[in-house]
This record gives C-alpha cells, structure tokens and sequence, in this order.
C-alpha cells in the first residue's frame, strides 16, 4: 500500500502554520489600523452625492463671497444650522438666472409648494446631539468640520466627523479655535485667527466638562 | 414616457403596443432566454451591491419657512385641556409643527407649572391612529353634503318647534354655554342636557379646601385623582409648608372607607363604611355617642377636640346625600371657599332619558359623550336612543354610542380646535390649537354652530366672537394677551347652581352584607383614557395595579372569604353584577367594596378598556356612588398584574417620619469610605425629594414618561417586572393591615457618587459626568444587566424587546426628539433630565456665563402640583437645593450603604408619633 502523505507533507504542514501565524496578526494588524486611521474611501469620504440641483457652493461661497449664515440661518441660534428653504433660493433666483434649467427643481417647488429633498451628506448618528450655535459661539469655524466648501463645486464630507474627531478637539480645545468673528471665513484654518487665551473669550473654566459623555448624548 | 436612453424590457415588441403597456410575463416563447432573465437579475443583484451601505438620509427643508420657525428649536403654546368641565392650564412644547410634550402652564395660577397625569398624557391622544375621519350614516361612509342636507330638513323642523337635545359632559365654556342660549334662543324647544359619568351628581363647583390649620374629612378626597387635584394639592402644600415655618404641621383627620390619597396623608385616619360617616359627624356635632366603637369614639374625640381648637374644615364626599354634606361641612369654624366654576344651565340626564322614553325627541346630537357605555346600568341607552327621531354622535372615536346613532360625525381633538374655559381657580382659559387637524373633523362648537346655520363659521370666530363682548377694547390686543398667556382677564359670573346638582339625593340603594363603593378610575378615569398607554401602564396609586380594575376588598373581608390578591369574585348588587378579580386594599373598611368605572368596555380591545370588568352596571340613577350588595367567590383566578409586590419596609428606615421640629438621626450617608472621595466640577447636580409634600398622584412618573420617551411594555410584561419607568413611586403600608400608615416615596437614580453600578459595568457604559451626573451611554451597552445587579435602588431599567417599536399607539412624531430613543438590550434610567441640563449649559456658554439657580427643571419637578421635587446645583450654597439638603430633616435613601446619593429625602412630619404616646412612629 502506497503511503498516504509524501516525504515533505511535514515540511508543507510547517511552512502552512508557520505562515499562518504571520498572515493572521498581520491581518488583524491591517484591519486594526485601518480602523483607528480609516482612509477616505473606508470612511466614506470626498464622495459628492448627487443632488436634485447641482447646487456649487464653490460659486456661491467662493467666487460669490456669500457669507455661510445668509443661508444656514440659525447655525447662531440653534442647534441646526439650517437647511434653506425654497424661498431662500428664489430670493436671488427670482431675479438671476430666472430661465436656467438647472434650477428648474427650485421653481417647481416653489410653484407645487413641494420641498425639495436633498441627500444628506453631513450625517451623525441619532443618538449624537450635535448643536451648532455652541460651537460656532465659542468659535469653531465653520471649516473645522465643513472643510472649506469654497472648493467644492458639489459638496462633500471631507472630515471623518466619528467619535475621535470631536473628541480630539473636546479634549484640547485651544489650538483649534478662531475668534468668534472669524467663524465663517471660508478659507482654511491655519489663516484663521488662533486664540492663544482661549479661557477668556469662551466660558471654558472646566475642560472636563467638554469630555463627559453627556456633552453629546443624552 | 420622456426619450431618456434605452428600455430594456424583457418582452419582444409587438408592432403598435407601447413600451408601457400593462403586464408582460417573462417566458422564453415571448422573447428573452432563461439566460438572458438570469443575466439581467444578476445585473440587478450587482448594481444593487454595489452601494454598501444604507441610502442618504434625506434632509428636506421648508418650502417657505412659517414665521417665526426655527428647525431645531422648541416653541411654547399656552393652552388647556378640559377635565370633566374643568380646564387644566398647559403649555406646550412643539417642535417643527408638532406638539411633542406638555407641562402645566408655570404663568396660570391654577397650575404653576404643575399638572396632574391625566392631562399630561392627553398630548397622546393626539396622535391616536385609531381616531376616526369621516362622516358616516348608520356606520357607511358618506359625503359631507349629506350631513348638511340632514341639518337643512332639521332645522325647519326645530325652528317649527321639534325637540333638539344636545347631549354633553360638564363644560365650563362660555362659548358652548353662548351657543346653547343662541340655539334656544333660535328654536322653540332646544337645550343642553349634562350627563359627566365622574360626577353624577353636579361636577366641583371650585377648590374646596380652605386656609385652615385643621382639616377634618367624612369621605372627602380633595387631593385625589380629578380635575381638581393641581389646584387642591397646591393649597394643601402652601398650608403645610407656612405652618412647616411656623415649627408647626397642619393637622388632618379623615374618616373614610376606602384610602384615598387624601386619607393616606391623614394624622388620624378612621377606617369606616361610608354609609357610617353620617352617624360619625353626627356624633361629632354632639349627637348621642352611643352605639360607636371604641377607634371610632377616640376619632370623634379628636375630631371634637380639633373643632374646639378652632380654625378647623369639615369636608365631606360626594357620597353622602346633599343634605348631610351641607350639616356636616358646616361643623368647621373654617368654610369651603365660594363657588368660582360656571357650568351654566343643563338639564339633568334623568329629563332626557325620561323624554327619549316618551318619544318626545327629535334629534338628540351625543357631543362628545358616550352614554351608552357610561350611563347607570339601570338604563338600557341603546334602546332610549332609538326611540329620538334621529341621533347624531360626534365623537373622535366611533364607540359603543355610535352603533346606535343614525349620523356619525368625526370631531377634532382638544389640541386641535380653539375653545375657552374655566380652570380650577375660576381664572378664564383660551384654548389654542397646537396643531391643525390631519383629516377634515369638525370642532366642537362647528358643530354647534351648523346647527344654527350661521353659513362655514370656524371655531376660532364662534370663540372670539364670545370673547368680544368679555375683553377690555380694544379688541384684538387683549385678545392676541389672553391667547398667548393661556389666561383670558375676567371675573366668573356668580354662577347659576347646577340644576342636575340639586335634583337627586343618593341612596343606598339595595340590601347585602356589603357596600359597594363605585369610583372613577385612578388610571383611566371615567374610560375616556382607556386607550392612552401611558395611563394604562401608570400604576394605580395605592394598589399599584396596571391594565385593568379589580374590586377592592378589606383584609378582614379577604380572610373571611378565604380570598387572595387575584381571586376572581361576583360583585352583586340588586339585579347586576360584575365578575372581578379582587385586590386585597390595607385600610379599607371591612364591608366596603370599591369598583372603579371605565373598564369592560363592551367595543374595547385589551389596549382600550376591554380588559377588566364594566362597574357601570352596578350603577344605577339614584344610587351612582354606593349600593348595597352580595360579595361571592367565584373559585377563579385573573392575572392582576401589580408593580409592587412588598408592601410593608420591614424594619427597614426608608420613609422616615418626624414630629414637628424634629431632626433626622443619621441621615446623611457621611461616613467612611473605602474609595476616593469625589472631586466636584463646575456643578453639582442634586435633588431633594420632600416626603412631607408627596401626595402620591403619579404626576412625575407620567411627566418623566414623556419628556424621556419611555416606552410602554403592556400587562404581561408588566408582570415580569419589566416596566420602564424612570421614576416610581413607592407604596409602603405600615401598622396593622386594618389601618397603616401609608406612605409615598417617588425614587429615581440617585446619581450616586460612589455609583456600585459604575463599578460592575465592563464595558464603561455607565460613567461618571464631572458635574456629578450618572450618565448611561446607550450606544456602548451591550446589556449585561450587571449594573441592574448591583443597584441597590433598583432604578434601572432594561429593554428586553424593541418596545419602542412595539407601541402601536404612539407614533415616532410625537416622541420627544432631544432625548434618544433606546433600542432592544440597552439599559436606561433617569438623567436627571440631562437634555435639559445641556440645554441649559449651552445656552449659558454662549452668553458667556454660568448656569442659573432655577434654569434646569426637570419633568418631574415641573409637574408636582406640590413642589415636593427640588433640583438644582448642591454646590451653590444658596441654591433651594442645597438648603433642603442642609435642613433638619434631609435623608439619604439605605444612607448606611455608603453609596453618597446625589437625591436625599426629606423626612414626613406627622403629629401621629405624638398622638401614640410619643413611642417614636417608626424611627
């Protein structure tokens, strides 16, 4: 009777574990990493949703120079910062470009008194309560999270926004704040006015106070 | 179909039919292969692989954004909501259009902000999927313009003097009570006929208690459940906390057959059969003594020793004939304040049954009533609604009234329809809508007005019309004042005694061994809660029952008996009779039995009031409180399903009890500890539960459940003990089963300092916060439960099942969107109301200060019609928190374990432990 496993089926058997033992850590290891330090693509990233209208905040804000709060109304007073309703649009547009076709959706809205439904792109989890009017008060520019929409003919989520990301900035607040005025310029942050005595322009005699669980979900 | 590339479809084209024609099978013979099916599916299955991930959330903004609307930010309504005639003063949250929460109105005096549970549950109602829309004929859907025709035949026969009777609860509305006198006014033979199943006999002419130093009540139940309930609980605590000043405590005395809530905080209760409380107040008065036992003489002696004292009330209950309440109220030195509540003139229901029996009627409109289900088991309703010319039900719901009704017409709900009248207090309300209606449903005083025929008049002029002639001109200035304050100026007009008050005396009617004793339900009142959840699964103040109603029975009566929490018995009286599980009630007088009204509902499912039995049936015209009646075992049991099961602290301190002036000893937990002490932050959030002030009403545990959207589990959960409320309510009997003391305690998280729940969680979902919070963190639990293990108070609660996606009834809109909705395996507690603390906290990082004594209330706190609840930041010395926990009385809760409770009580003061001989209550 022939023999059942040749002469280097041992050896084979060796190189197999010795390589498992190196392959799955090193997996785990990838896995782990990418986890901690999630690429664009695995986080979701720079994807520009398509939109009911190719709206480009590059022309508005950027080229236009539009302040953020001309339409994100409230990002001051509430915790939403606002999504404009139809009749913002049409404010400008029932006076420009009132024949373009791209903006045939606005008028159709305003006309069917049917909102327009945009695809959300900035999207925290439900049991996140994020409020706007805190941070913008204690001045977080709008770029430190948005990044700078001047750029982005259709926009995008160009910051991962997870638990790491806010906290990061809970826990050492004073190298990432502007001065409140400075808020809404666009531009990136390192031109930003940084505050070196943050305690006395915001209210912030507690840091812990920023790291609670309970500063975003209640 | 727009030229926009290529249609693929699976069918060969035929000349002359469309790409859109209707149905194409797939089959070979008609074009595409097996193959090529396959292909195009696996085609499908790719693409729609290739998007892991759910879709974008949709973010859809207003077309025109209403005035004033910020999404995101909340917007008060000042409004009310009328309780058996009694309007109850509430301001409501609303977010984005719709009314999420509610609380008392802090600006009207008769509630300050408080509110009692039925009217903070009735936001649900609101969003009751079961509600009806349309207008029906002998119960088939029809056109609108039907119904108009109808009203257009009737009215010439009303004006020609054909009998209109409109059939409605208690109101203290001026604009219904304007438009009956224009109906009568237009047609010959047209009035409102009064039928409240709560109050049979005439509806709470106005707050009963006065300022007196002693109470002493023959039955009476001020502080009970009822639309009056804030307002007497108010006075009662600003009573008790001036002579609390004064070193003293108010003294109460009540003689009465069931416990009520009132009895529960007596020094000297008496327990004793109602149709006794005559004999007793007579021998009070100085009648003959004679044939009293002896707990019955020391009551009397008492009671005669605090008349002789002076400054003393007597009340007496609803009960008793009129007469006697009229003799027995007089006792006291101290009398009932005027009578401030206008319910204007009504006939009594008797008038219209007797009518509707000789034919006489012609059209009989039901408003929002449902006699067929509430009137006395002595009358058959159904069968008296058929012999009117026409019955038209108006009701929100189609129920047992509607079967027998020629014209069914959908009507709005309070919150969705403008009205006015009178709260507790006689202060004047405007009610506002808080939302418009979903369907085309007609408001109350349309309907009214249809009838009258005054063209499509809306509700909000019919009211402003009332108001017009009753606010100082300029007209429209007060008007916007009195809507927006939720308080319209104006004195009450000396009202006009209720004709159906005066017309019946009570009697005891029948002969058994025993009196039955018939109540409003404490959860679901006269039935017209049945199908509110939350009030459902609120438990029943003293029995602490849910669900259902049982027949309570004294613990002697259950001994005879041979008879055990659940047993099912047949309750008789006369010719009815009900089968009813039994509820062993410490303190109730043996001989009595309770009932309570508003269960068995014949169309009610288990989520309406189908459960339990119907005591209308024992009811009858002249007997609407009590009849005498036969008490048989039935050998059956019925799962009554309780949330407290112990009812005795069993040596244990966890109600302590001083006399006046009295210190705690060793309340505060301040002893050694093994782990570092705790390291305060910039606040120190701490509660103070005032045990003296606690009346037991369950108004914070329905506040906490809707601020904090707590899911409702049902009974069979229920009795698993799996109930999710925050906050509860603690029911301690002490002293002999004839007659304990009953105490309250309401018992939330302690936001321990030394948290044992902290320490066993393993994977740091429940952490500390640096201004002393407790804080669960849903997202990181993955339901072990050991934190519920190691709880010494038993204060969290697990989700065992998806329940909130299990609550049929209360849909997402009305849940409450700053506060999480927790999802299956996750364990919750109270917050002390974090979303509001943030809130708070927010709000004073951006006005560049601190947060303020008094900025942060809780639900609970807010809705306590007795301020007994006190929040606030311990740190702060002059903080009312911090000086409660600073008095005399101030304990922490099982204090010896060393935990450091952030919520320390307030012991009750009780003249009792002075009255036994000073052998010390239960210290």
């Amino acid at each position: 009777m022939a023999q059942i496993f040749s002469r280097s089926a041992d050896a084979w058997l060796r190189l197999g574990l010795t390589a498992l033992a190196g392959i799955v850590p090193a997996a785990l290891l990838v896995l782990a990493f990418a986890a901690v330090q999630p690429t664009d693509f695995s986080a979701d990233l720079r994807v520009a949703e398509q939109q009911p209208v190719p709206f480009s905040h590059r022309h508005h804000a950027g080229e236009l120079g539009i302040s953020c709060v001309n339409c994100h109304v409230s990002a001051e007073d509430a915790a939403s910062a606002g999504l404009p309703p139809t009749q913002t649009c049409m404010a400008c547009h029932s006076q420009i470009w009132t024949g373009a076709e791209v903006l045939e959706p606005v008028r159709q809205s305003l006309l069917t008194d049917t909102p327009i439904s945009w695809n959300r792109v900035h999207d925290l989890p439900d049991f996140v309560y994020f409020n706007h009017s805190v941070h913008a008060g204690a001045g977080v520019a709008c770029a430190s999270c948005h990044g700078d929409v001047t750029e982005m003919a259709l926009i995008q989520q160009v910051k991962p926004l997870t638990m790491r990301f806010c906290l990061d900035c809970h826990r050492d607040p004073h190298d990432r704040l502007v001065g409140r005025n400075s808020v809404y310029e666009p531009g990136v942050l390192e031109t930003g006015e940084r505050l070196a005595a943050f305690e006395a322009a915001t209210r912030i005699t507690n840091p812990d106070a920023l790291d609670s669980c309970n500063a975003c979900h209640r | 179909m727009p030229a926009t590339g290529k249609r693929l479809t699976l069918q060969r084209r035929t000349p002359g039919e469309g790409p859109d024609a209707p149905g194409p099978e797939v089959s070979a013979e008609a074009g595409a292969t097996r193959r090529e099916a396959l292909a195009l599916s696996s085609l499908g299955a790719m693409a729609a692989l290739s998007a892991c991930g759910d879709p974008p959330e949709q973010a859809v903004p207003y077309v025109r954004e209403p005035d004033g609307v910020t999404p995101s930010q909340a917007r008060f309504y000042a409004t009310g909501f009328m309780l058996s005639g009694v309007v109850q003063p509430v301001l409501a949250t609303v977010r984005e259009g719709r009314p999420v929460t509610l609380a008392g109105n802090p600006d009207h005096p008769a509630s300050r902000g408080a509110a009692d549970p039925f009217t903070l549950a009735s936001i649900l109602g609101l969003y009751d999927p079961e509600r009806e829309t349309a207008v029906r004929r002998e119960g088939r859907i029809v056109p609108r313009g039907d119904f108009e025709r109808m009203l257009i035949a009737a009215r010439a026969r009303w004006a020609a003097g054909a009998k209109l009777r409109i059939l409605t609860g208690a109101s203290t509305s001026p604009t219904l009570h304007r438009q009956i006198a224009a109906l009568q006014a237009a047609y010959p033979d047209a009035a409102r006929v009064e039928h409240e199943p709560a109050f049979p006999q005439g509806a709470p002419a106005g707050p009963r208690l006065a300022e007196a130093r002693t109470l002493i009540s023959f039955g009476a139940d001020p502080l009970g459940p009822g639309p009056m309930q804030t307002v007497e609980a108010a006075r009662w605590a600003d009573l008790r906390r001036a002579a609390r000043g004064a070193g003293e405590a108010t003294q109460l005395l009540v003689a009465e057959a069931e416990p009520t809530l009132t009895g529960a905080r007596a020094d000297l209760r008496l327990p004793a059969r109602e149709d006794r409380l005559e004999a007793l107040a007579n021998a009070v008065a100085g009648g003959g003594a004679g044939d009293l036992s002896a707990l019955e003489r020391s009551f009397v002696e008492a009671a005669r020793r605090a008349l002789r004292q002076g400054g003393a009330q007597v009340l007496a209950g609803d009960g008793l004939p009129m007469e006697s309440r009229r003799r027995i109220e007089a006792l006291g030195d101290v009398t009932a304040p005027a009578t401030v509540l206008d319910y204007g003139e009504a006939l009594a229901f008797e008038t219209l049954l007797d009518e509707l029996a000789a034919g006489e009627v012609d059209t009989l409109l039901v408003l929002d009533a449902n006699p067929v289900q509430t009137a006395p088991g002595d009358v058959d309703a159904a069968d008296l609604l058929q012999r009117a010319g026409q019955v038209i039900h108006a009701s929100t719901h189609r129920n047992e009234t509607s079967l027998f009704a020629d014209w069914f017409v959908p009507l709005a709900h309070p919150y969705e329809s403008w009205s006015d009248g009178q709260a507790g207090d006689g202060r004047f309300v405007v009610t506002q809508p808080l939302a418009r209606p979903n369907a085309d449903v007609f408001a109350p005083h349309e309907i009214l007005e249809r009838l009258l025929d005054q063209g499509l008049v809306d509700d909000l002029s019919v009211v402003r019309e009332t108001w017009r002639a009753r606010l100082p001109a300029p007209f429209e200035p007060a008007w916007m004042q009195a809507v927006h304050d939720g308080i319209a100026p104006g004195a009450p007009p000396s009202p006009t005694p209720n004709a159906a008050q005066q017309s019946r005396a009570p009697q005891g009617a029948g002969e058994g061994a025993f009196e039955i004793l018939i109540r409003p339900d404490p959860g679901v009142w006269d039935g017209r809660f049945a199908g509110n959840i939350w009030l459902q699964e609120l438990p029943r103040p003293l029995s602490k029952t849910v669900w259902r109603n049982a027949a309570q029975i004294a613990p002697a009566d259950a001994a005879r008996l041979e008879l055990e929490d659940g047993d099912l018995v047949r309750v008789a009286a006369g010719e009815a009779s009900v089968e009813a599980p039994v509820s062993i009630q410490p303190g109730l007088a043996p001989g009595s039995v309770v009932v309570t009204l508003g269960y068995g509902r014949r169309l009610g499912d288990g989520e309406t009031g189908g459960r339990g039995y119907d005591a209308y049936a024992l009811r009858t015209l002249n007997a609407p409180w009590r009849r005498r009646g036969q008490l048989e075992p039935l050998g059956g049991r019925a799962d009554l399903v309780t949330t407290q099961h112990h009812h005795a602290m069993d040596g244990h301190h966890f109600v302590r009890t001083v006399e006046p002036g009295e210190a705690v000893e060793h309340g505060l937990d301040d002893g050694a500890s093994l782990y570092p002490g705790w390291e305060g932050g910039e606040y120190e959030w701490a509660m103070a539960i005032d045990l003296d002030l606690c009346i037991g009403c369950n108004a914070c545990m329905t506040a906490c459940q809707i601020e904090n959207n707590i899911s409702v589990v049902g009974e069979e959960e229920v009795d698993k003990g799996r109930e999710m409320h925050w906050i509860r309510v603690d029911r301690y009997y002490e002293g002999p089963d004839e007659n304990p003391d009953i105490v309250f305690q309401p018992v939330t998280c302690m936001h321990c300092e030394q948290a044992p729940c902290e320490m066993g969680c393993p994977v740091n979902a429940t952490v500390h916060s640096d201004s002393g919070l407790n804080l669960q963190v849903y997202n990181r639990c993955i339901g072990t439960r050991t934190c519920q293990a190691y709880c010494p108070y038993k204060v969290r609660r697990f989700n065992f099942h998806d329940y909130a996606a299990r609550e049929p009834s209360q849909p997402e809109p009305r849940r409450n969107p700053e506060v999480t909705v927790r999802a299956r395996g996750v364990m919750e507690k109270c917050t002390y109301c974090v979303q509001r603390i943030q809130a708070a906290d927010i709000q004073a990082r951006i006005e560049d200060r601190g947060i303020e004594e008094g900025e942060v209330v809780t639900a609970c706190q807010a809705a306590c019609p007795t301020g007994a609840i006190i929040f606030g930041d311990q740190s702060k010395p002059q903080s009312a928190v911090a000086q409660a926990k600073r008095e005399p009385r101030a304990y922490d809760l099982l204090a010896e374990l060393g935990v450091r409770p952030r919520t320390s009580y307030l012991a009750r003061v009780s003249t009792r432990a002075r009255d036994d001989g000073g052998d010390g209550g239960h210290e």
